[in-house]
């Protein structure tokens, strides 16, 4: 090819790039990239499990007792806790079936865990995204907007899928937002009771493993409503109800807004790094 | 240069960019390993051949990520396209080049993604792009080290020994 045919191919290719990056839709250019993303996972899942491994003897993962951050319970108090829980847990459950069977409801209520199917992960995102690729033989199946979680809270919403992977876009993505609560496990006379004092705020991803909240008023902290270690829980009418309250992360820091100081700045991290995760779990049913 | 090898080359990094991401990481940012490889091959490729591969090497880069497509095509085409202008002025065997062509060449891939996060939201933060130039400029020497004993197979010239 001579230099001037190779410099208009060139040129004509980096066209079309800026075409596709800055005026065609997301939708129609993840349809083509959906279904080729899998084709790295055999180079990407035998890395991600060496990284994992060696990361693991690196900084082993030192459990952290964020149901009481402060006081960190001793094994046997957090024995006879759980066994407690279990116990209510059981109650609650067959409390519910008897109110969903009244209600008529039965497939849209359960325990979260019954309606998700695992996924393996094959990596994180390429670019400087917060994302992560999953893959699985039924990921072609998945829609846009469906919920990824793991047993320690909600990770994200799956972006775009095809076949045999799909992209995770993450919680802590600077194009995610939700509605969330700040609350914390209180001691009562009834027992532990987990606690919300403060209305449902937007929560916006702020990229790098971490999430922001401005719009809550700097009167709730100087209550005490609000502090480090609390946790955030989705509360969110756009998501599915089964998922109300359940743990999205927690508060890292919080601190006076200095250009707004009638409110807040708060930052939430999630309870796992989902990057780090070798499997998650997505709420295909 | 030989296409297919590139091909081959391009499609392990970003495999392994993809697996290694969440583990090898700065202030939650990670070292852009095919930005290296564009690195390599624009300084060691002739212009034309640079040019495709590069651009090549970004589109399989956008194939794994949350940003839009045609996106690190489009800024690596570029990078690239700016490095071949520079090559004849660069001292292309010193660790030092690569270190700092790889930390330029970060903040200028940056860069375009933070114009287009500007205007379409979920671009880098400027915190995230240092660190991810940081490390890219850190890595750079070892990696384009590394790749300089795969210049026979990947078609590239071997540079000439004085004695």
């Amino acid at each position: 090819m001579t230099r001037f045919r190779s410099n208009q191919f060139f040129a004509a290719l980096m066209f079309l790039a800026f075409l596709t990056a800055f005026f065609v839709p997301h939708r129609i250019s993840d349809r083509v990239r959906a279904n080729l993303q899998a084709l790295f996972a055999p180079v990407a899942l035998p890395t991600r499990y060496l990284a994992a491994r060696i990361h693991q003897r690196i900084t082993p993962t030192r459990p952290r007792d964020d149901g009481s951050p402060e006081r960190p319970r001793d094994a046997a108090v957090v024995y006879h806790e759980n066994d407690q829980l279990r116990v209510e847990l059981a109650n609650v459950i067959g409390q519910l079936e008897y109110y969903k069977t009244l209600a008529s409801e039965r497939d849209k209520l359960g325990r979260v865990r019954d309606l998700c199917s695992p996924f393996s992960v094959m990596g994180a995102d390429a670019g400087a995204r917060d994302s992560i690729s999953i893959v699985g033989p039924s990921a072609s199946r998945l829609k846009p907007g469906t919920v990824v979680l793991s047993p320690a809270g909600i990770i994200g919403r799956i972006g775009r899928a095809g076949a045999g992977a799909a992209q995770v876009q993450l919680l802590t993505d600077r194009q995610s937002r939700f509605t969330a609560a700040i609350g914390r496990y209180v001691e009562s006379a009834d027992g532990l009771r987990f606690e919300i004092a403060i209305p449902p705020t937007l929560i916006v991803g702020a990229g790098q493993g971490k999430m922001h909240a401005s719009m809550i008023e700097w009167k709730y902290v100087e209550a005490g409503l609000l502090r480090e270690n609390d946790w955030c829980v989705l509360d969110d009418p756009a998501w599915p109800g089964v998922l109300k309250w359940y743990r999205v992360g927690r508060v890292a820091s919080v601190r006076q807004s200095r250009s707004r100081i009638l409110f807040a700045d708060v930052t939430i991290e999630p309870v796992v790094d989902a990057r780090q995760l070798r499997e998650v779990m997505v709420m295909d049913r | 240069m030989r296409l297919i090898p590139v091909i081959v080359l391009g499609y392990a990094v970003v495999g392994l960019q993809a697996g290694l991401g969440g583990f090898v990481q700065l202030a939650g940012a990670a070292p852009n390993l095919v930005l290296i490889v564009v690195v390599f091959l624009s300084l060691f490729s002739s212009r034309d051949s640079a040019l495709l591969a590069c651009f090549l090497l970004g589109l399989m880069q956008d194939l794994l990520t949350q940003q839009t497509l045609g996106l690190y095509a489009l800024a690596y085409g570029l990078l690239a396209l700016a490095l071949s202008a520079a090559g004849s002025v660069l001292y292309r065997e010193h660790p030092a080049t690569h270190a700092a062509t790889a930390l330029v060449g970060s903040i200028f891939s940056s860069l375009i993604l933070m114009i287009h996060g500007a205007i379409f939201g979920g671009g880098p933060t400027v915190g995230a792009a240092a660190a991810e130039a940081l490390l890219s400029g850190l890595l750079a020497p070892v990696l384009i080290w590394l790749l300089q004993k795969l210049r026979p197979t990947l078609g590239l010239k071997v540079a000439r020994k004085w004695t």
